[in-house]
């Protein structure tokens, strides 16, 4: 075996690592050197990201194996799906990473802020890397605790009350799949993730205890993946900084749990036997609650941020739903949710970040003509806002289309009925505030020429939600293209099934 | 080379000058109507039959042109070209951002004339619908906002019924391209359900009978321009949408089918009606468009009962089609257009006879496209239906002719005799647009056998039934004068009309969101008392403790406890040892 792919996927992670520990000794006031390390960073883990996604597309093998007692394993392993949640984590890193310092420029403890930002995402590809559960538990737990300073970050009294709400729900979340792992380990031995599942030897004889592994498994990640009812923590979290929120809501722990999700459902458990067992029903109920109750609160909120959140409460479950389809058509719907959710839903967070910071607009219902004030923001807030309702091209349409061509497949087609009335709820919550950013009627202003000229907000800040906005546009543009999500997706789906 | 480039530059064109908007809005502005050119330029070049793909557009798009979309291009780049034209002259355009939407509209338009394959026809469908809500609310008044809302409300209805019905077609038939969808998803259950939401979904553009709520709303509340396109081009994609997924001749669906002539008759004439009762002339107009979209119902009726008659009625509709969005757009341009702001004089008389070619042409009068089309749309159902039916059929021909030269009499009589000067005075590029297209009317006995050589048809056939194509507009002329001389209050129905029943009739439901927030606000305000209770007697705890403990440290009371506890215990202990 090749040494340097053995290494690999330990140091994808560790690069994150030990800038995160590099920064945390790093003077208050050397401001440089700590956006040099993290740009650094960042960018270096984008190239090494893309270095193994060429690799696995070619059948090469990344494997880094390290015995932790008895024979269970630290088992960290590139597959393709690894490889999309790693790509996504740190693409949008880089962009957030970008945002953040330009969000909290001059306010104190940013050596704090990016030390646990860095472990945060170190968590997050670990999570993606885990070649087992363990493995997976153990980055899990470390994503729980990192990004628990970065939701109270601001110190304030709503911060840490949300930050101990956040603890309340993941913590037990995570005990729960610790005790599911125990009891799994207890029945099958050391298993790892496996294309196509890996219990098919103890799928015989100890049926109604998988069952209730896969019960405890998935209420434990449905925390993270803020399932209803569990999702509580998610729109209380919304009081940290909004490079926070766009971290937490479209790359890092919503997206760990529904990643989980995938994890389990086809690497752990696979597909047939999640068929044989029959869970996916109350799977896809429980998601399909989920996706209209958190749309239901959603047109309820006047606070921008606390709107997004229970979009996104609504929006993660789409991968929940598409998984729990078992269909190759729906799976990859699922799947480049996971892609699309994040690219769409960085976009209205850090927009909202930019109003907040910019005019201090907090609530919809003072985002009158806000269009006119900061058009480029807007434009990319409008966009993100479409491609949520499903609106072609945006990259949204897409998941879309496959979750619902996928239904109609696997003759599920009442699940066309819960995209079409979450499509009309997103609409119902989306189209008011483009409708006030654009066309309300505001005193004064209204003659205005627009100033189109890229000045409304510090570079930093304005070129993140561009850019993300961006890539959600060319990946439902061109999502026929080789090198698209979907493409990728489908080359996930095309292992999984063994088609 | 050069017709697969028209194919994808007659929709990228548009596109191509919205970043101009951003950096010089006044030459764009000027370079609007120059946009739709390359689309006008495909619809004439571009042989019938050439298809280009693009792989990685979407799921792989795939655009060309056969004889009725070429017509279909024709009409709509011509009339979005002379559009922009007329908007150039039409002052008091206040937000330059109706230029950008406008040009959005046109890609959308233009592309969703052009695609070949669902998803993309659904992108360009999307963007049109979309970016025209920045057309309808240009002025942005109380009322033009309502309209705007009522128009967005049911262009997400529509969407989200297309893509259902799109999503399940294209699983079950495996594909995604326009010529090999074939019918075999139409089986009874499902495939009735989806084609249901796809006749409804596209009836929403289409302004089909129950759906065409919007249209007397939006259509007026646009800008002369934006209306122009929205009554004569756009309206006609809800059309295309029809022939495009449903199965076209592939098999009888006479449920359909009946259903379709059905709404579609109705809506023929009883839209003209309720148009007739219209004050604003533009309202007028759209009721006018809805009852000629009953009519083109009711073909795509006929299309599901015979089968066989497919490709003859398909042309038959483009035909038809052609001929109202033409007229349509002129009309439209004209409003505004007023005799007595020209010189009096040949000038003067020009305008007037400019004014009266639309009128006409929509009425069916002799010798012009109207009565081509109509001509055209009769013998081919003739052919297909029985005698018995197409007596009644006549009938109901002449019942509309009459009602739509009815209607032309009296926006023509508003038109002329108009006292109120309305705020928007056109300028000279709007003269020369709406001219252009008028003149464009005029030629269209001669236009519409050239654009669809497949149909037949003859400038001869414009003038074959002379007497029936001139009775009904001398009788609606005479009795308009009667009317004019003798009446004075003239009745007027708002626009809208079922609109304001169901409305009503939904009033109480609109309260229901209130209701739901306030009970969940109660329930959680209950909620939370509770956990405030929970939480400070957790919190009062060590407290509680400390006193209790105090007052267990006084002799008299601990011993007191104790012995109660002790007693209470010993009780408790026999009495289970007996119970075993």
């Amino acid at each position: 075996m090749n040494g340097f792919d053995y290494w690999f996927p330990f140091i994808v992670p560790l690069t994150s690592m030990v800038a995160g520990i590099v920064i945390f000794f790093l003077k208050e006031e050397q401001h440089q050197m700590r956006t040099f390390i993290n740009l650094a960073v960042a960018g270096i883990k984008v190239i090494l990201v893309h270095i193994m996604v060429l690799g696995v597309y070619q059948n090469r093998f990344y494997e880094f194996r390290m015995t932790m007692f008895g024979d269970v394993d630290f088992v960290l392993h590139a597959d393709s799906l690894s490889l999309l949640f790693v790509s996504l984590s740190a693409v949008l890193w880089l962009v957030t990473t970008v945002y953040a310092i330009g969000y909290l420029e001059g306010s104190p403890n940013r050596s704090r802020f990016f030390g646990f930002f860095s472990f945060c995402v170190s968590a997050t590809t670990g999570i993606a890397l885990a070649g087992n559960l363990i493995t997976f538990i153990i980055w899990y737990e470390l994503l729980t605790l990192s990004t628990y300073p970065l939701v109270i970050h601001r110190g304030t009294v709503d911060s840490l009350k949300a930050g101990r709400l956040y603890l309340a729900y993941t913590l037990p979340g995570g005990s729960l799949i610790l005790i599911g792992f125990v009891w799994l380990v207890s029945l099958a031995g050391p298993v790892e993730f496996a294309e196509r599942g890996s219990l098919a030897h103890v799928a015989a004889q100890h049926g109604p205890e998988l069952t209730a592994i896969f019960a405890l498994l998935v209420a434990g990640l449905g925390v993270k993946a803020a399932m209803v009812p569990l999702h509580g923590w998610l729109p209380s979290a919304m009081v940290a900084p909004a490079p926070v929120s766009a971290l937490l809501h479209a790359v890092a722990v919503v997206k760990a749990g529904a990643f989980g999700l995938v994890r389990v459902v086809y690497d752990l458990f696979g597909i047939e036997l999640c068929a044989r067992l029959s869970v996916m029903p109350f799977l896809a109920a429980a998601s399909t609650l989920t996706i209209i109750y958190g749309s239901v609160r959603a047109l309820f909120q006047d606070d921008l941020k606390r709107r997004l959140a229970f979009s996104t409460v609504s929006q993660v479950s789409y991968i929940a739903l598409g998984i729990s389809i078992l269909g190759p058509i729906a799976t990859t719907g699922g799947i480049v949710h996971l892609v699309h959710q994040g690219l769409m839903k960085i976009t209205l967070f850090f927009c909202a970040g930019n109003f907040a910071e910019k005019l201090h607009i907090h609530r919809i219902s003072e985002m009158d003509g806000i269009g006119r004030r900061m058009p480029w923001t807007t434009v990319a807030f409008s966009l993100a806002a479409l491609g949520m309702i499903g609106v072609p091209p945006m990259a949204g349409f897409i998941s879309k289309w496959y979750i619902g061509s996928g239904a109609v497949e696997a003759q599920q087609q009442w699940v066309i009925l819960v995209l079409i009335t979450s499509s009309v709820l997103n609409a119902g919550y989306f189209l008011p505030i483009i409708y006030r950013a654009w066309f309300a009627p505001v005193e004064g202003r209204d003659d205005h020429p627009i100033d189109w000229r890229l000045g409304e907000i510090h570079p930093f800040l304005l070129w993140p939600p561009l850019i993300t906005c961006l890539l959600a546009l060319l990946a439902g543009l061109f999502a026929g293209a080789p090198a698209s999500p979907l493409f990728w997706a489908e080359v996930i789906t095309t292992r999984e099934y063994g088609l | 080379m050069i017709h697969p480039a028209l194919l994808i530059l007659a929709w990228l064109t548009p596109l191509m000058l919205v970043p101009l908007f951003l950096l010089a809005p006044h030459r764009a502005w000027k370079a609007m109507p120059m946009a739709a050119l390359p689309g006008l330029a495909a619809s004439l070049l571009v042989p019938a039959g050439s298809m280009v793909e693009i792989h990685s557009l979407l799921l792989g798009s795939r655009f060309g042109l056969d004889q009725i979309s070429a017509g279909f291009l024709f009409f709509t780049s011509l009339i979005w070209a002379l559009a922009a034209l007329h908007a150039i002259g039409y002052i008091r355009m206040r937000h330059r951002s109706f230029g950008v939407y406008y040009l959005l509209a046109m890609t959308g338009n233009f592309g969703l004339v052009l695609a070949q394959d669902m998803i993309s026809f659904y992108l360009f469908f999307a963007l049109m619908s979309f970016a025209s809500y920045g057309l309808v609310i240009h002025d942005r008044t109380t009322e033009v906002r309502r309209a705007g809302t009522v128009y967005i409300i049911l262009v997400v209805l529509g969407e989200v019924l297309i893509f259902s019905g799109m999503a399940g077609i294209a699983t079950i038939a495996g594909t995604t391209i326009f010529g090999e969808i074939g019918g075999e998803w139409v089986t009874p259950g499902m495939g009735n359900v989806l084609f249901g939401a796809l006749l409804l979904g596209f009836g929403i553009k289409a302004g089909a009978l129950p759906l065409h709520v919007w249209l007397p709303l939006a259509h007026p509340a646009a800008p002369t321009p934006a209306s122009a396109v929205l009554s004569g081009a756009m309206i006609k994609a809800g059309l295309l949408g029809w022939l495009r997924f449903l199965p076209m001749g592939e098999m009888a669906l006479p449920g359909w089918g009946a259903l379709c002539t059905g709404f579609g008759a109705a809506a023929l004439i009883a839209a003209a009606v309720y148009g007739c009762f219209q004050s604003q002339p533009k309202a007028l107009l759209a009721y006018s468009s809805i009852s000629k979209m009953g009519l083109m119902t009711m073909a795509v009726g006929t299309v599901f009962l015979y089968p066989d008659f497919k490709e003859a009625i398909l042309i038959t509709i483009a035909v038809y089609a052609t001929h109202h969005a033409l007229c349509k757009g002129a009309l439209f341009l004209s409003v505004g257009i007023r005799p007595g702001d020209s010189t009096p004089g040949p000038r003067r008389w020009l305008v007037i006879l400019l004014l009266l070619i639309p009128p006409l042409s929509l009425a069916d009068f002799a010798l012009t496209g109207g009565a081509l089309a109509k001509y055209a749309i009769k013998t081919e159902l003739a052919a297909v239906i029985s005698p018995a039916a197409y007596t009644n059929l006549s009938l109901l021909f002449t019942a509309s002719g009459l009602i739509t030269a009815a209607l032309m009499v009296r926006f023509t009589w508003q038109q002329l005799n108009t006292a109120h000067r309305p705020h928007h005075t056109p300028g000279r590029a709007s003269y020369l647009a709406w001219g252009t297209l008028t003149g464009v009317v005029a030629l269209t006995p001669l236009l519409l056998p050239a654009l669809y050589p497949d149909s037949g048809l003859s400038f001869a056939m414009s003038g074959a039934s002379r007497w029936s194509s001139v009775w009904p507009v001398a009788l609606a002329v005479g009795i308009g004068a009667v009317y004019a001389r003798r009446v004075r209050a003239v009745i007027s129905l708002p626009p809208g009309d079922i609109l304001s029943v169901f409305l009503l009739l939904t009033r109480p439901l609109r309260v229901l969101p209130k209701l739901i927030v306030r009970l969940a606000t109660a329930i959680r305000n209950q909620c939370e008392r509770y956990m405030d209770l929970v939480f400070n007697s957790m919190h009062n705890l060590p407290i509680l403790l400390r006193h209790s403990e105090a007052n267990l440290g006084r002799a008299a009371v601990f011993g007191l406890v104790f012995l109660g506890l002790l007693t209470l215990t010993t009780i408790l202990l026999f009495l289970s040892m007996g119970v075993r």
